[in-house]
């Protein structure tokens, strides 16, 4: 019988440090490689490869369906590691304590399932999955199986918050404290210092190529639909077709929209309705837009303008009683001073590989990060169908559209399922 | 077209729904099919609604049409059919009516059987999985249970446990929100006994997965019994167990539903859970005080801070931390409970509470902080007079500006923001007054301190600061600076910059220089005026970190001037990473940045380009090489070291073209020797202009249409600076400096000085000081001159009148010229870019023989008057009135004409409207003050109701025209109207539409029965009557008749 090495490790407990070099001999803060958590990465493509340097997790296997990207990953460490072909098997590997999914998003529910079944914990890139459904299979997973998921993005807790130019907890501070009113409307937008990245549009024409010899197309495209190969769908530019994400709605809006998600206080809910402005969207290519609205039930609304679209004057954060502009700039004079009875935002268990260990969710996991895979969702399916939608957030479904509905949960290429 | 036109047109949009019927009816399925696919995709949801409505009303034809043009892979793009279905599908999708939608379903389904290819099968069934048939979703096996990975015990377990707890509570049909929501699911009295027992003994378990599996799973069933029995196990609990229960019961409490039964929740009549919860604050385990502590922050009950504030008067500093921590996120006034422990509390202790005090800005605790800032302790001192600068208010102004005068040298910068604080607080006209009175008590050698404190209030104390930093010294100096470099505006500037080239003083320079570089990058001044500034300072930048610092600012600023300049840095080894970005991404971010120049330095950048992503930067640079068309670009015209390309001025373009050869040429001569006297190239590659006349420098090459970069610097010292850039050999864009009032240089530079009937004034000054350089944009289409000064827009698509002759246009071609206006000024970084433009329309021999004369070659609208704003010259060579630019307006020509023949080109928009009015007065309804000629494309569905004599080519209102002979959308049409006494005859593309005597079509009233008061007028203007739509027309030429 095979056994989880953390298991096999907690079960002989104090024996296993006698199997091991004892750590003192190693001097002080010096973590004995059997003890530190490991890591498979699955997609060393660029974004994967970079998930060689989070800390605290040694790599310890890397898979590619890529023999090229394959190689790469092998020489991401001097160490030998194992190098898989096909995901299943790094998942089952009994050295990996940690799956890092770094493939195309359409993968991201099928993996993070079948990683969790696994007994593993994630480490998913964003968007969290493309559809809704896969989204709602990923959180089952995790409860059923007991698992720790953290969504790849860093600026819900320490990362700078592109226009704002500071982290997000001074804006949640400020945005808990009522001072500005309710409800609030964001705007994210290259006014207020965003960019959606519009060069992640498709083609609406490719001409078939040959697949090369490198690649495992058909294991690339797995649970997406069979369309002849040509290179604008995979690597570096798949973003631009519906099938694998959503342009440059998929692949910033989480980034974007989560920390608005965090400061609203909406992790446990979604948007009621959304609204696009855009032009037609071709069913393969993903396009560009003008605008994207949604709204909460309490009001709270979440802005995207693509491109230049829209008020430059207009501020990040609009409320009845205040403004956030560009760079933390707040239009309530002396704000600072009146915020003075309210409390800091809690620290976030933002440390992954400790939340492994104790099992207490991580600050951005697999309930939030679903909640704002679902914005970015609901405004592909409201741009794909080029209307208002409304949603239910706690069934977690439009409301008298059924062609909305069946894009929640989409068919997959057999053999896969979800 | 006039307001009496507008009501049909109007009634039309208004019953869109009724002719959108009617126009459907006259429209056959391939007339429809044809126009959608022409309009695909839909821009905006407007045009998508109506698209996708003509679509669906062809019902079956159209999709089994549409689907017979899809082309299996590789045979070309289906884009526009793709839309057009998958639109329908969608559009379709959405609507209420299912008639619509099973119409739509059952062709699809019939177009998927005459389907062939595989790829062409699979998008239509695409589009049906949308209309809801064969749609199987395979995500989300909710309804059962895991199957569980055998090879890992933890999971087994889990599951059976999980099975275990769904059986005792028996609540699988609401298996959804178990693992969605955030709600309870309440379960039965006796089951609740049941599920806390399972979950006790789940506690009982080693595997810290196990133990967090259980309660995480058992989150929506738990009620008050169970939370009862955990919190009783938790009292008994080992030290591990205990951090997961307590972890857990702070998790449970943020949950809407959970909050005020957990907050409420009595484990006996007289045991809170908050006091099970206080007594594990003295739990031995750290991981367990630390557990409890937080689980009290998020339950939030305010009757806990006192508990949590006596954590700061543990003496162990971890413990000390955590009760600072917690406070800080604790919702409620933590601060009367911090005060009151500090004298308890040890060093550490007090500091931290001094800090929470601060972070809340407790000023009603002043006191406390004032007595602490005598503390014996110096790091309690210190974290005291930090504190005071969030806690004064604007009544202990004049406490803190005491102990600042008296302050010792450790403490003068804490008390200074806390006098900044205080000050912020005061009415803005007060404050500068405030604090110089306070300056004056100081008295001289104090008054320094309020140097930063000037600073942060802005204003107009910047001289202060400037004679402060001059005549100090030492400290006094320092601060002065030092208040410099907080200023929060750009307007100290030109002081840093100052400081940076007084050689006087050195030590200051790199601050200096490094405050300069951040205030002139600021984002809200204009690219052109950020590189102006930055190449001052990369002029006298020292080392490599400040060039670096430079050049990256240079990147943002994102001109194509800062493109060039940042390209001059490839070749220096320390700089070449910076200046390579910079080109990178100005070039990748502005795609009009083409050009030989831009090419070369682009492919120089991807040479040196060396960091982690370089590889992906150099392909994301070779894509965008690809995309740059095949075009010389921006051309230099100065090479920085002499006049090559230069000659000297004779007389002006029209005595020159009247001048022999021979005799030309000998002018040229002795005007080259002048320009060697007056024009240098200084030994730092600028062209001057150093003589006292009026001899301009001239470019050898003749230009059309271009664009021109050309920065200018007008000499401050002589008297009356004045210069110019000639377009065409014409003066000319207006160089002067802006305190010239009696000259009326105050409107400042770049607008178009010598006109006299179109705009001569710059729309706003956007002069830079004079002495320093200032950047031109000049853009020249036709007769058009459009400039922008130093980033602002100043000279706006205005026509260049001829100075020389003004009963003439401008000069198709001419040289450029560099006015000399006998003062000093200096120029450099000359670009030009040619455009190219259709060659000016010529009369065919037979109409030259014929006497017609041009009215519009493309290149000038000389002949008309009106509306040349919104009717404006295009680089096509076309007249075109653009209707974002208005309602539209009318055009019309300078001269009357009575009897002629009038031939022109036009080209129509979808649904456009406009007119030729003939024999018209300049104001008035040309339509019947005079008469129009109609325009329109009446084959748009909007006009399928309008009367014979509104069709295109119809005396408007008087005569019919023949339909049919308009060219399709997308082509110029040709016409001819020719009036002659009451004959009037319009011939369209070869065709005669019209041909008629406006006397005898009224003989019997007029056919529209309305008034026509100027129909039988002798003579008149011609003019195009405008009607917001947007119209294009070339070639007009006019032969008049006896």
């Amino acid at each position: 019988m095979q056994t989880n090495r953390r298991d096999f490790l907690k079960t002989l407990g104090g024996v296993a440090l006698f199997t091991v070099v004892p750590r003192h001999v190693m001097g002080k803060g010096f973590i004995a490689p059997s003890d530190q958590l490991t890591k498979g990465i699955i997609g060393t493509g660029q974004m994967g490869r970079g998930h060689v340097n989070y800390a605290g997790t040694r790599l310890v296997a890397v898979c590619d369906v890529d023999k090229s990207h394959l190689e790469l990953g092998k020489n991401l460490v001097t160490d030998k590691i194992a190098a898989y072909h096909d995901f299943r098997q790094l998942i089952n590997d009994p050295n990996v304590d940690i799956v890092h999914i770094a493939t195309p998003p359409h993968w991201h529910g099928i993996m993070s399932v079948e990683a969790a079944k696994a007994g593993k914990d994630i480490w998913c890139e964003k968007p969290m999955t493309r559809t809704i459904g896969e989204g709602k299979r990923v959180m089952e997973a995790m409860k059923q199986y007991g698992r720790m998921f953290r969504l790849n993005t860093w600026f819900r807790f320490e990362d700078s918050f592109y226009g704002m130019n500071t982290t997000v907890k001074p804006i949640k501070k400020l945005v808990q404290s009522g001072l500005l009113g309710w409800p609030l409307k964001v705007t994210i937008s290259k006014h207020t210092g965003f960019d959606w990245k519009f060069y992640w549009v498709g083609k609406e024409y490719l001409e078939p190529q040959s697949i090369p010899s490198e690649l495992d197309y058909d294991l690339w495209l797995g649970p997406a639909p069979y369309k002849p190969y040509n290179i604008h769908r995979t690597h570096q530019t798949f973003r631009g077709y519906w099938d694998y994400d959503g342009g440059g709605l998929g692949d910033m809006g989480q980034h974007y929209i989560d920390p608005v998600q965090y400061f609203l206080g909406k992790d446990n809910t979604s948007p009621i309705k959304v609204e696009v402005d855009a032009p037609q969207q071709h069913p393969d290519a993903v396009g560009t837009w003008r605008s994207i609205t949604f709204t909460y039930d309490d009001g709270c609304q979440i802005v995207l303008w693509g491109g230049d679209y829209g008020d430059p004057n207009t501020p990040y954060i609009a409320g009845p009683n205040g403004n956030v502009y560009k760079n933390f700039v707040c239009d309530i004079p002396n704000w600072e001073k009146k915020l003075a009875d309210y409390p800091e935002p809690e620290p976030q268990n933002a440390d992954f590989t400790e939340c492994v260990r104790t099992r207490q969710p991580f600050a951005l996991n697999e309930r939030n990060a679903f909640r704002s895979a679902t914005i970015v969702n609901m405004g592909a399916i409201a741009l794909r169908l080029n209307r208002t939608l409304e949603f239910d957030p706690a069934k977690l479904e439009f409301v008298n559209d059924e062609a909305a509905n069946r894009l929640i949960n989409q068919p997959m290429r057999s053999p896969w399922i979800i | 077209m006039n307001y009496k036109k507008i009501f049909p047109v109007l009634l039309l949009l208004l019953c869109a729904n009724l002719f959108a019927l009617q126009a459907q009816i006259n429209r056959t399925t391939q007339t429809i099919i044809a126009d959608v696919l022409a309009q695909m995709p839909a821009g905006n949801q407007a045009d998508y609604t109506k698209q996708l409505g003509d679509l669906a009303s062809t019902g079956e034809e159209g999709v089994l049409a549409l689907a017979k043009m899809l082309k299996a892979p590789g045979q070309g793009s289906n884009a526009s059919v793709e839309y057009a279905l998958s639109g329908l599908a969608n559009y379709v999708s959405g609507l209420k009516d299912a008639s619509v939608k099973q119409t739509a379903v059952n062709a699809f389904q019939k177009a998927l059987d005459a389907a062939s290819a595989p790829e062409t099968k699979a998008f239509l069934q695409d589009c049906l999985r949308t209309l809801g048939i064969g749609y199987q979703p395979v995500a989300s096996a909710s309804n059962a249970l895991p199957k569980v990975n055998k090879n890992s015990p933890v999971h087994l377990r889990i599951a059976a446990l999980q099975a275990d707890i769904l059986k005792t509570v028996n609540n699988k049909e609401k298996y959804d929100i178990l693992f969605i929501g955030t709600m309870m699911l309440p379960v039965e009295k006796d089951k609740e006994k049941e599920l806390t027992a399972k979950v006790l003994s789940a506690l009982k378990d080693p595997s810290i997965e196990y133990r967090n599996a259980a309660l995480n799973f058992a989150s929506p069933f738990a009620g008050k019994d169970t939370y009862v029995g955990l919190a009783k196990a938790l009292r008994k609990a080992k030290p591990e167990v205990k951090t997961d229960l307590l972890n857990w019961f702070g998790r449970e409490s943020k949950l809407p539903a959970k909050s005020d039964l957990i907050k409420n929740l009595e484990i006996r009549f007289d045991l809170p859970l908050r006091q099970v919860l206080y007594d594990e604050l003295k739990n031995k385990d750290p991981e367990v005080r630390k557990a409890a502590a937080w689980a009290l922050v998020k339950i939030g009950d305010s009757t806990s801070i006192p508990v949590l504030a006596s954590l700061l008067t543990e003496k162990d500093n971890p413990t000390i931390k955590l009760g600072k921590e917690t406070l800080a996120s604790f919702k409620g006034d933590v601060a009367p409970a911090v005060a009151r422990i500090i004298s308890q509390a040890t060093d550490a202790g007090k500091i931290a509470a001094v800090e929470l005090l601060a972070q809340r800005k407790a000023s009603a605790h002043i006191n406390t902080i004032l007595e602490l800032t005598k503390s014996g302790s110096p790091d309690v001192k210190k974290a005291a007079y930090t504190a005071l600068k969030d806690v004064v208010a604007e009544k202990d102004f004049t406490l803190i500006c005491g102990m600042l005068e008296t302050a010792d040298e450790t403490t003068i910068a804490p008390l200074q923001q806390a006098v900044i604080t205080a000050v912020s607080f005061m009415d803005a006209k007060e404050k500068v007054a405030t604090v110089t009175r306070r300056m004056l008590v100081a008295g001289e050698s104090k008054k320094y301190l309020y140097y930063i404190v000037l600073a942060s209030i802005g204003d107009d104390s910047v001289p202060t600061l400037v004679s402060g930093f001059k005549q100090g010294t030492g400290a006094a100096r320092e601060e002065a600076f030092n208040a410099l470099l907080a200023w929060k505006d750009a307007s100290v500037a030109d002081e840093l910059f100052a400081i940076c080239k007084d050689a006087s003083a050195p030590t200051y320079f790199d601050r200096a220089l490094a405050a300069y570089v951040k205030l002139v990058s600021n984002p809200s001044i204009t690219g052109e005026n950020r590189l102006l500034s930055l190449r001052k300072a990369m002029e006298i930048a020292r080392t490599n970190d400040q060039k670096k610092a430079i050049l990256r600012q240079i990147r943002n600023a994102g001109t194509y001037l800062s493109l060039l300049y940042a390209g001059e840095f490839l070749d220096n080894k320390a700089l070449q990473q910076e200046a390579a970005s910079a080109v990178k991404d100005i070039a990748l971010n502005h795609e009009e940045y083409t050009g030989a120049n831009v090419k070369e330095l682009l492919t120089k950048a991807a040479a040196v380009l060396d960091n982690p992503d370089a590889a992906y930067e150099r392909q994301s640079i070779k894509t965008h090489l690809d995309k740059i068309p095949d075009e010389a670009g921006f051309v230099s015209i100065f090479n920085g070291k002499d006049l090559t390309g230069w000659k000297g001025l004779v007389e002006n373009p029209i005595i020159r073209a009247k001048m022999k050869p021979d005799q030309l040429a000998k002018a040229q001569i002795k005007a080259d020797e002048q320009m060697r006297k007056d024009w240098k190239v200084t030994s730092d590659g600028l062209l001057m202009f150093d003589g006292s006349g009026f001899d301009n420098l001239c470019t050898v090459k003749q230009y059309g249409d271009f664009e021109m970069y050309v920065d200018w610097l007008l000499d401050p010292s002589g008297k009356e600076a004045d210069a110019g850039i000639y377009l065409r050999g014409t003066p000319q864009v207006q160089i002067w400096d802006t305190a010239r009032v009696k000259a009326g240089a105050q409107v400042g530079s770049g607008g178009l000085y010598n006109n006299q009937i179109n705009p001569s004034k710059p729309l706003k000054v956007a002069d830079n000081k004079l002495g320093e350089w200032n950047t031109l944009y000049i853009k020249m289409i036709g007769d058009r001159v459009t400039v922008y000064l130093n980033g602002e827009l100043v000279t706006d698509n205005v026509i260049l009148e001829n100075y020389w002759d003004r009963k003439q246009p401008i000069f198709p071609v001419e040289q450029l010229e560099l006015q000399a206006h006998g003062s000093k000024v200096y120029y450099r970084n000359i670009y030009v870019k040619e455009l190219k433009r259709p060659e000016p329309f010529t009369l065919s021999a037979e109409e030259k023989k014929e006497g017609y004369k041009i009215l519009f070659d493309g290149t000038n609208m000389f002949e008309w008057t009106g509306n040349t704003a919104d009717y404006t010259l295009k680089e096509d060579g076309t007249i075109t009135l653009m209707p974002s630019h208005g309602s539209g307006g009318n055009l019309y020509t300078k001269d009357e004409y009575a009897n002629f023949s009038f031939r022109f080109d036009f080209l129509l928009t979808p649904a456009a409207n406009n007119g030729v009015g003939i024999r018209t007065p300049l104001e008035g309804d040309a339509a019947y003050v005079g008469m129009e000629i109609q325009i329109l494309d009446y084959e748009d569905p909007v006009y399928a109701n309008i009367t014979p004599y509104q069709v295109h080519g119809s005396v408007y209102g008087i005569i019919p025209a023949k339909k049919g002979f308009l060219k399709p959308l997308g082509e110029w049409n040709t016409e001819e109207i020719l009036a002659e006494g009451d004959h009037i005859k319009v011939t369209l593309n070869g065709n005669v539409i019209v041909d008629g005597n406006i006397r005898e079509a009224t003989k019997n009233g007029t056919p529209d029965h309305q008034e026509h008061p100027g129909l039988f007028n002798k003579t008149g203007h011609i003019g195009f009557l405008g009607h917001g739509s947007e119209v294009k027309f070339r070639n007009i030429r006019i032969k008049v008749l006896k």
